[in-house]
């Protein structure tokens, strides 16, 4: 085939097939890829080949014994350096810095439509997140109710109902029954942290390791939820052995980030360790 | 929010994928690493490289979840077309070359028959034998040799000795028929 020439319907029809399979040349998959774009009917067509195929592709078998434990230590080395602003963003949210935050003040959910972009923290390795940081369209970064950021500007821990936190009150919470752990991981160099959050709600911070920043800096607790991303409030720059904080209802994950003293009601930092939260 | 992932739909599974609920991966390789590692080591026939590719998929699925787009098809067609994909790249990198030519040689032997044999989810091993039977024998060849075999269809047409276009159309339209013969089975069953 002539890469000039232009190909007509017909002729990218004809290879819709092959394409399916992966069997055309590498220019021939250039010029359908580019037809399916704009070509729902074709799309279609090539989606419903790979249905078939998928069926003839089935062995019936087995994946070996022992590969998924592979995969899942290979998402513990590699975590998912998270990037504090979302893909594809709203129409209209790229807006000045600190724009965001101002429009959030209401205590409602701050998520925009419920697509997976909207609700999952891009996953990119850490120069990208870095990168992603700097640019000024860093958009719907942890979208904050900052109402309810207002009582969380003191160092957090005062909340505690059991009295001055210690690794004894965290062996307790560890022991009741429906008691989450959650291991935040390191996303820049060695920094983790443990927690574990009861079923009511409360939690506790133990176990950081986290490099003491500079007074003018503070780390900074956030809960991702179903319907946004909350701060749970600031822990100093040197973050006490045991610190307690109040989770929100539908937390997915705990993510920590360094900021100015006294917090932000939207990070544009990239966390320092970040953990899922396990389903109740 | 999923209460038990096992009833869960694939584009349910692939949502808590997205929350980092690694439970929700570990269903999803439930379901679906056999069909990926049976197509990846089908293809490369090669038990290694065939785990490589498991890895990358669902490693991919993980990181990228958002590339899935339930309205566009089945979890399943979707983890075996990247699987498909990858595994024919493996195949047509230089390193591999010798080996496809031994293997071409292996396949047009086996060519017509064997792509039965692979062909036995119980579930819907019987529909599949069904459309497979309203191929013609020619149709059959061609999709074997390509799909299992990952050549183009510019080889498959030098294997079989057969001009090109005849093998293009013979892919399509045998896929078309199967299609229509397989209308009532989900592909993600």
């Amino acid at each position: 085939m002539t890469p000039s020439r232009p190909a007509n319907h017909e002729e990218i029809n004809a290879l819709l097939g092959a394409y399916a399979l992966d069997a055309v040349e590498p220019d021939e998959a250039d010029l359908v890829s580019r037809h399916l774009v704009t070509c729902p009917r074709c799309r279609a067509e090539v989606q419903e080949h790979r249905e078939v195929a998928g069926l003839l592709g089935y062995a019936g078998q087995e994946a070996p014994p022992g590969l998924w434990d592979r995969i899942a230590a290979s998402m513990q080395e590699a975590p998912p350096a998270l990037l504090l602003h979302r893909v594809g963003p709203p129409p209209g949210a790229v807006s000045s810095p600190g724009a965001g935050a101002v429009a959030r003040t209401g205590g409602g959910a701050t998520a925009p439509a419920s697509s997976l972009a909207a609700h999952r923290w891009t996953l990119r390795t850490r120069a990208a997140a870095l990168l992603g940081t700097a640019a000024a369209a860093a958009i719907a970064i942890l979208g904050v109710q900052v109402s309810r950021l207002d009582h969380r500007t003191a160092t957090i821990g005062h909340e505690v109902a059991l009295g001055a936190p210690s690794m004894g009150t965290v062996a307790q919470a560890l022991a009741v029954p429906g008691a989450r752990k959650v291991v935040l991981r390191p996303v820049v160099d060695g920094q983790t942290v443990s927690a574990v959050i009861l079923p009511g709600g409360q939690g506790y911070l133990y176990d950081a390791k986290l490099t003491p920043l500079s007074a003018g800096q503070t780390y900074q607790l956030w809960g991702v939820t179903e319907s946004g991303t909350v701060s749970y409030g600031i822990l100093g720059s040197t973050p006490a052995q045991v610190v307690a904080f109040r989770s929100g209802a539908g937390i997915t994950a705990l993510a920590v980030t360094a900021e100015v003293a006294g917090g932000v009601a939207q990070s544009t930092h990239a966390p320092v360790a970040a953990g899922a939260v396990p389903p109740v | 929010m999923i209460t038990s992932l096992l009833d869960a739909s694939d584009g349910a599974l692939v949502v808590a994928i997205g929350r980092w609920r690694e439970d929700a991966l570990a269903e999803a390789y439930r379901r679906h690493a056999g069909a990926v590692f049976g197509l990846a080591k089908r293809v490369l026939a090669d038990p290694t490289r065939a785990e490589e590719i498991v890895q990358e998929v669902f490693l991919r699925l993980w990181n990228e979840p958002d590339r899935f787009d339930p309205e566009r098809g089945s979890l399943r067609s979707y983890l075996l077309a990247q699987t498909h994909g990858r595994a024919v790249d493996m195949l047509r990198s230089e390193t591999s070359r010798r080996d496809r030519e031994q293997r071409e040689a292996r396949s047009a032997a086996v060519a017509g028959y064997d792509i039965e044999h692979e062909v036995w989810d119980l579930a819907v091993a019987d529909r599949v034998r069904d459309a497979l039977a309203t191929l013609s024998e020619d149709e059959r060849q061609a999709i074997q040799l390509a799909y299992f075999g990952g050549h183009t269809y510019r080889e498959v047409a030098s294997i079989l000795d057969t001009p090109e276009g005849t093998v293009k159309s013979r892919i399509r339209v045998g896929l078309k028929r199967m299609r229509g013969a397989l209308s009532d089975v989900g592909a993600g069953a």
